[in-house]
C-alpha cells in the first residue's frame, strides 16, 4: 500500500516538475571535447551508480539527453530489483506493524516472562535464551537488529545496485546524507526504514519543501534530533517537573547496532518502548508524566544543515524561537494511543492533530507570539506556524544556494564555482525549489562537463562498491556480508552519528587505514570472497591472457577512458604462470587509482 | 628477543626499516623535517582511552561498602566486605575495588591508578547514544559539532604526527576520533596490509603493483595517502605485528580488548609515532541478572582489569611515557530492578592510570548516605564532577596542551580541570 502510494507521489511529481526540463536538455559535451560515448559514461558515474555492460554504449544510442529526462523522471519499470526485494518483508509494513514484529532483547523478554515462560529475575541465562528464541519463533516475531541491519541496509544495496531509476537512488542517498538520522540512535534506529522509504525516496526529485516537510515530521528525526521530546512545560507543573530519562538500547560497537556479546548486553528497560508507546492520551486530567522543557537541537541543525546554512542569516534568538514554534511536533503514539486519538479527532476535539505517523500535541506547544527571522507570528498559530517556517525556510535565497552548493559538491566537484551554484540557485528560487530542475541546470552546464576529463570526485566507499558490483554484473543474493566492507572503508550504512552526514570531499574518504580497505575490497569481490556475490563477468575458467583480460575488464570497469598507463602496471605484476590471470586484473583494476574516481 | 628500544632499534625497528627501503619513511622524514617537531623519532606522550560501552555500573566497580543505604537498595548485588567470598579489596576504608578488578589493586597501592567516582555529564540524558555522543563530541547537549574531542586534542599538539599519530583499535572510526586529523582505525593491526586471501604468497607483488600505480597517479592526495599507507603497512611488518610476543611473564587475556591492548603496547614500544589510543568494550548494560561475584559484570571487568594490568606490565620502561584514562557514557541506578540488574543512571567512575597521576586516591565526591535525598533525580548517583573537567586535566597535562587551549578541546566549556594528575 504504502509502497504504491509512495510510488504514485514519485511518478507525479516529478512528471509536474520535470516537464519543461525534458523538452529541451542540452548537454554541452561536445564543446568540452567529449564523443557521445565518453558523455554517455561520464553521466553513468555522476548521475549513476556506474555503467552496467553495455550501458556506456546503450545511453550514446539512446542519446545522453534523453536518458537524463529519463532519469530525471525516475518512474522506469524496475521489474528485477522489485523481485529482489522481496527478500525484505519489512518494506511492505507500516512503523506499527515494523514495531509489532522486530522486538527487541528487553520487550520480547517482558512478553514471555509475562506468558510466564520464564522469571527473568531466577531463570538461567541459557535457559532464559531458549524460551525466548521458541517464542519467537511461534509467534512470528524477528530479532530487532535484523530491522535495520539486514533489511534497512540490504535493501538499499540492491536498489542502488539493481534499480533503473538509479538518479532517484544517487539522489537518495544524497538526501538521506543532507538530513541525515542513524540507526545507532535507539530513537531513531527502528523507524530509519520507514524514513528513507516515505519521507527521503518518494520527494527525492520533487519540491524541496516536500521533503522538508516529510523530514520535519518524521518519527525518526523527530527522535534523532529530540524534537519528540520538546515541550513547554504548563506553568502550574513546572515546580514539580522532574526529568525524564530517555533510555535506549546500548548502540555497542559501530556495525554492530546493539548486537552484543551473549545477547544480553543491548537491554531496554521500559526505554525504547516507553517512548514508542507512551501512555494513551485518553485520560487528558492525568498531568503528563514526562517535562522535557525546550530542546534546540533540530530547530538548530533545521537551519544549519537542511536549510539557510551555517551563515545563512539566523541568529541564536531565531534558533530559539523556531524551537518554540516547533514544540509540539511529536512522533504518534502507536496501539491505543493512536486509537484514541484518532477517537478524539473524529468527536471535534483537536488537542492532537495525527498525520500518518506525527501527531501535533497543542498541550506541549508554546502558544505565544514568536519572531522568526525578523518575521511576526502572532499567538495562537497553533501546527500552521510551523508550516509557515518551513515555507521561509525553503523559499530563503540562502537555502538556495545552500542547497545548490551541497548538490554541487555532489554531482561536480569538491569546490564548485560560483558561477555554477549561482545559476542553479537561480532554478531553485525561480521553480520554488524544484529539485529536478535545478539537477537540469547542474547537467547543462558547462562546468559539470568540464569535469569530465578530470574526473575529479572521489567516490564514497559505497559508490566503489556498487559501481564495482555494477560492472562485473553482480548476483547479489545476500548483501549482508558487503556491510564489513562498508564499515572498513569508512562509511557504515546509516551509522554516521552526527546530523552533518558523512563530509563529501576527497580528504575525508582517504586516509591511510581506508585505501588499503578500498584495495582489500576490490582483491576480495575479484577472488570470490565476499559471500553472497557472484560476479557473471569473471566465468569460473576463461583461461584469458593478462593481455585479453586487461582489454575485457578495462572496458567494463572504467569504460570510455585511457587505461593505456594502468595496463603496463598491470600487466608487471601479474606474472606469466599465474592461473586465473583475470582475476589479478580485476583486482588491480578496481583498486586502482582511476577507479576510485569517478 | 627482549623488548627494549635499543634492541627494537637495532634488530627490526626503523634502523632497518630505512635501510631495506632505500631512506626514511616519507612521513618519517617529513615529520623529521619539520621544524616545529622537536619530538620526531623519539619517544611519544601516548595517551590510551578506553571507552566501556553500555554505562558501567561504578557503584559495583568501586563501591562503598560501608553504606548501609545502598545495601538497602541493592538486596541481591551489594557486596558486603565481610563477607570473604566477595573478596573485596578494601581501597581506603569507605571504597573497595570489585574483586574482578583485582589486578588494578596494586597499581592503586602504588599510588599510579586514581579513580574519580561521581563522575558523568551534565547533560541528563539516559540515551545511551545521545551520552556516548557527547562524552566523544566533547559537547554535552550539542548535537551538531561536527569533530570530536580527541582529533581536536591531536589538532592542538603542536607538532607534526606520523600515520600513526592517532590510532582506534575498534571496527570504524569513533565519534571522538571524528574530524580533520588523520587516524587510522582498524580492528586488528594485523589486518592492516594488502589481503590476497587465495594467494598470500602474492600480496607482495600487488602491493608493489598499487604502490607504482598510486605514485603515478595524477591526483596528489593518492600519491601522499597511497605512500603513507605502504610505508605504515611496510612498518607494522617490520616491528612484526603479527608474531609480537609481550614481555616476559605478561599474559594478556585471549579476548579482543587483551589483544587490542597488546597491540597499542606493540605500537607504543615500536615508537611509530603513536600519541592518542582509543578502544572500547561493550556489554556493560546489565539490566538483568548483573550478578556479584560472577555474572555479566563480572566478566566484563574480569576481561578489562586483567588486559589493562597486562598492558601496563608490558609497557615495561615505557609507563613513563604513557596515560591511560577509562570512561563509560553513565552510570547505573542505585536501586536494583526486578530483574537483578540495574538501569540507566547518572554518575559513574573512571580510572587514570600512569606515573604521573596523582593515584592511590578516590577523587570526587560520593554522597556519604545513597539515600533518596541524596541521589540525582531521587535514583541515581549525582554527577559531581564533569567529565571535561577530567579529560582536559588528563589529556592537556599528559600531551602537553595548554590550558588556554581547553576551549578548543571542548567548545563551550569554561569549567576548571580537575586534579588528578600531579
Amino acid at each position: 500500500m504504502i509502497l504504491r502510494f509512495a510510488l504514485a507521489v514519485l511518478c507525479c511529481g516529478a512528471l509536474l516538475a520535470v516537464a519543461p526540463a525534458e523538452a529541451g536538455l542540452k548537454l554541452p559535451y561536445k564543446k568540452e571535447g567529449l564523443s557521445k560515448e565518453q558523455a554517455a559514461a561520464y553521466l553513468l558515474e555522476r548521475f549513476a551508480f556506474g555503467a552496467r555492460p553495455g550501458e556506456v554504449e546503450k545511453v550514446a544510442k539512446m542519446g545522453p539527453e534523453k536518458w537524463l529526462a529519463q532519469q530525471l523522471k525516475g518512474n522506469l519499470p524496475d521489474a528485477e530489483l522489485e523481485k529482489r526485494l522481496e527478500a525484505f518483508p519489512a518494506l511492505k509494513m507500516t512503523q506499527e506493524e515494523m514495531a509489532a514484529v522486530y522486538v527487541n532483547n528487553g520487550r520480547i523478554r517482558r512478553m514471555v516472562a509475562k506468558a510466564g515462560l520464564i522469571d527473568p529475575a531466577k531463570t538461567p541465562r541459557k535457559e532464559m535464551n531458549q524460551k525466548i528464541s521458541a517464542y519467537r519463533k511461534e509467534h512470528g516475531l524477528r530479532p530487532y537488529g535484523a530491522l535495520s541491519n539486514q533489511e534497512l541496509k540490504g535493501q538499499k544495496v540492491m536498489r542502488a545496485v539493481y534499480s533503473e531509476n538509479q538518479l532517484a537512488e544517487v539522489m537518495t542517498d544524497f538526501w538521506f546524507n543532507h538530513f541525515n538520522v542513524t540507526t545507532r540512535d535507539g530513537g531513531a534506529r527502528s523507524r530509519t526504514l520507514s524514513y528513507e522509504r516515505d519521507a527521503i525516496r518518494p520527494n527525492v526529485l520533487g519540491e524541496f519543501r516536500v521533503i522538508l516537510g516529510a523530514t520535519a515530521k518524521h518519527p525518526a528525526m523527530l527522535y534523532y534530533l529530540d524534537n519528540a521530546q520538546s515541550r513547554m512545560a504548563p506553568p502550574s507543573e513546572q515546580e514539580q517537573a522532574k526529568p525524564q530519562p530517555k533510555q535506549e538500547m546500548a548502540s555497542g560497537e559501530m556495525g554492530m547496532d546493539g548486537g552484543m556479546d551473549g545477547g544480553m548486553g543491548g537491554e531496554m528497560m521500559g526505554g525504547e518502548m516507553a517512548k514508542a508507546t507512551p501512555k494513551p492520551v485518553a485520560k487528558p486530567k492525568t498531568p503528563p508524566r514526562r517535562k522535557y522543557g525546550l530542546n534546540e537541537n533540530y530547530a538548530r541543525e533545521l537551519m544549519e544543515l537542511h536549510t539557510l546554512g551555517v551563515d545563512g542569516g539566523y541568529t541564536q534568538k531565531d534558533v530559539t524561537e523556531v524551537a518554540r514554534v516547533l514544540t509540539g511536533w511529536a512522533a504518534a503514539p502507536y496501539g491505543n494511543g493512536r486509537k484514541n486519538i484518532k477517537k478524539q479527532m473524529a468527536n471535534g476535539n483537536n488537542n492532537n492533530i495525527l498525520q500518518g505517523d506525527f501527531v501535533f500535541r497543542k498541550s506541549w506547544h508554546d502558544d505565544k507570539a514568536k519572531v522568526v527571522l525578523g518575521e511576526k507570528f502572532p499567538a495562537g498559530g497553533g501546527l500552521e506556524e510551523g508550516e509557515r517556517v518551513l515555507d521561509m525556510l525553503s523559499k530563503h535565497p540562502s537555502t538556495a544556494r545552500f542547497i545548490s552548493t551541497k548538490l554541487a559538491r555532489r554531482f561536480v566537484n569538491d569546490a564548485p564555482s560560483d558561477d555554477l551554484i549561482d545559476a542553479m540557485a537561480e532554478t531553485f528560487i525561480k521553480t520554488d525549489g524544484d529539485i529536478a530542475a535545478v539537477m537540469a541546470t547542474l547537467a547543462q552546464s558547462r562546468m559539470f562537463w568540464a569535469e569530465a576529463k578530470k574526473r575529479s570526485k572521489m567516490k564514497s566507499p559505497f559508490e566503489l562498491a556498487v559501481s564495482s558490483l555494477r560492472a562485473l554484473e553482480a548476483d547479489v543474493k545476500n548483501p549482508q556480508p558487503m556491510m564489513r566492507w562498508f564499515d572498513r572503508m569508512g562509511e557504515p550504512l546509516y551509522g554516521y552519528l552526527p546530523p552533518t552526514g558523512f563530509p563529501d570531499y576527497a580528504e575525508s574518504w582517504a586516509n591511510s587505514g581506508t585505501l588499503i580497505a578500498r584495495m582489500n575490497f576490490g582483491i576480495h569481490l575479484a577472488a570470490g570472497r565476499i559471500n553472497g556475490v557472484t560476479l557473471k563477468q569473471l566465468p569460473e575458467n576463461s583461461g584469458l591472457t593478462t593481455e585479453e583480460a586487461l582489454a575485457m575488464y578495462s572496458k567494463l570497469l572504467l569504460p570510455a577512458q585511457d587505461t593505456s598507463a594502468i595496463a603496463s602496471e598491470v600487466k608487471e605484476t601479474v606474472p606469466a604462470d599465474a592461473e586465473r590471470k583475470e582475476v589479478q586484473v580485476i583486482s588491480m583494476l578496481l583498486g586502482s587509482p582511476e577507479f576510485q574516481y569517478r | 628477543m627482549e623488548w627494549t628500544r635499543r634492541a627494537f632499534m637495532k634488530g627490526s625497528g626503523l634502523a632497518l626499516f630505512s635501510a631495506s627501503f632505500g631512506g626514511t619513511p616519507l612521513f618519517l622524514s617529513r615529520a623529521a623535517d619539520a621544524a616545529n617537531n622537536p619530538l620526531a623519532h623519539s619517544r611519544r606522550k601516548v595517551l590510551v582511552t578506553i571507552f566501556q560501552r553500555g554505562a558501567m555500573d561504578g557503584l559495583m566497580a568501586v563501591t562503598p561498602f560501608n553504606d548501609p543505604a545502598l545495601a538497602e537498595a541493592r538486596p541481591n548485588l551489594f557486596m558486603h566486605l565481610t563477607d570473604p567470598k566477595n573478596e573485596l579489596t578494601d581501597l581506603d576504608g569507605r571504597f573497595a575495588l570489585h574483586p574482578s578488578f583485582a589486578d588494578l589493586a596494586p597499581l592503586y597501592k602504588e599510588g599510579r591508578l586514581a579513580i574519580v567516582h561521581g563522575v558523568g555529564s551534565p547533560n541528563k540524558t539516559r540515551s545511551h547514544f545521545d551520552a556516548q555522543d557527547y562524552m566523544e563530541n566533547g559537547t554535552p547537549g550539542v548535537k551538531g559539532t561536527r569533530t570530536g574531542w580527541l582529533n581536536r586534542a591531536v589538532g592542538l599538539l603542536g607538532h607534526e604526527g606520523t600515520p600513526f599519530r592517532s590510532v582506534a583499535l575498534t571496527r570504524a572510526l569513533p565519534r571522538a576520533f571524528y574530524g580533520k586529523e588523520p587516524s587510522i582505525a582498524v580492528d586488528d593491526l594485523r589486518s592492516f596490509g594488502i589481503q590476497v586471501p587465495n594467494n598470500p604468497q602474492a600480496a607482495e607483488q600487488v602491493e608493489e603493483g598499487f604502490e607504482a600505480m598510486y605514485a603515478r597517479s595524477a591526483k596528489r592526495l593518492m600519491n601522499r595517502v597511497s605512500q603513507e599507507s605502504f610505508d605504515a603497512i611496510e612498518l607494522l611488518e617490520k616491528i612484526g605485528v603479527r608474531d609480537y610476543k609481550p614481555a616476559e611473564g605478561v599474559e594478556y587475556p585471549n579476548t579482543s580488548l587483551g589483544r587490542r591492548m597488546q597491540q597499542i603496547a606493540l605500537l607504543i614500544k615500536s615508537d611509530v609515532g603513536l600519541e592518542v589510543a582509543f578502544t572500547e568494550t561493550g556489554g556493560w548494560d546489565t539490566h538483568v541478572q548483573q550478578g556479584t561475584t560472577t555474572g555479566s559484570f563480572q566478566r566484563r571487568a574480569d576481561e578489562m582489569s586483567k588486559s589493562i594490568a597486562a598492558f601496563w606490565a608490558d609497557l615495561g620502561t615505557y609507563q613513563d611515557d604513557v596515560v591511560l584514562m577509562t570512561m563509560t557514557e553513565f552510570g547505573r541506578t542505585v536501586h536494583q530492578n526486578g530483574s537483578l540488574g540495574t538501569d540507566h543512571g547518572r554518575g559513574s567512575c573512571l580510572f587514570v592510570l600512569g606515573n604521573n597521576v596523582a593515584g592511590g586516591k578516590i577523587h570526587g565526591d560520593v554522597p556519604e548516605l545513597l539515600v533518596k535525598d541524596a541521589l540525582e533525580d531521587r535514583r541515581d548517583l549525582p554527577v559531581t564532577t564533569d567529565f571535561r573537567s577530567v579529560f582536559a586535566d588528563v589529556a592537556g597535562k599528559h600531551l602537553n596542551i595548554d590550558r588556554s587551549h581547553d576551549s578548543g578541546m571542548f567548545p563551550g566549556w569554561e569549567g576548571e580541570r580537575f586534579k588528578v594528575m600531579t
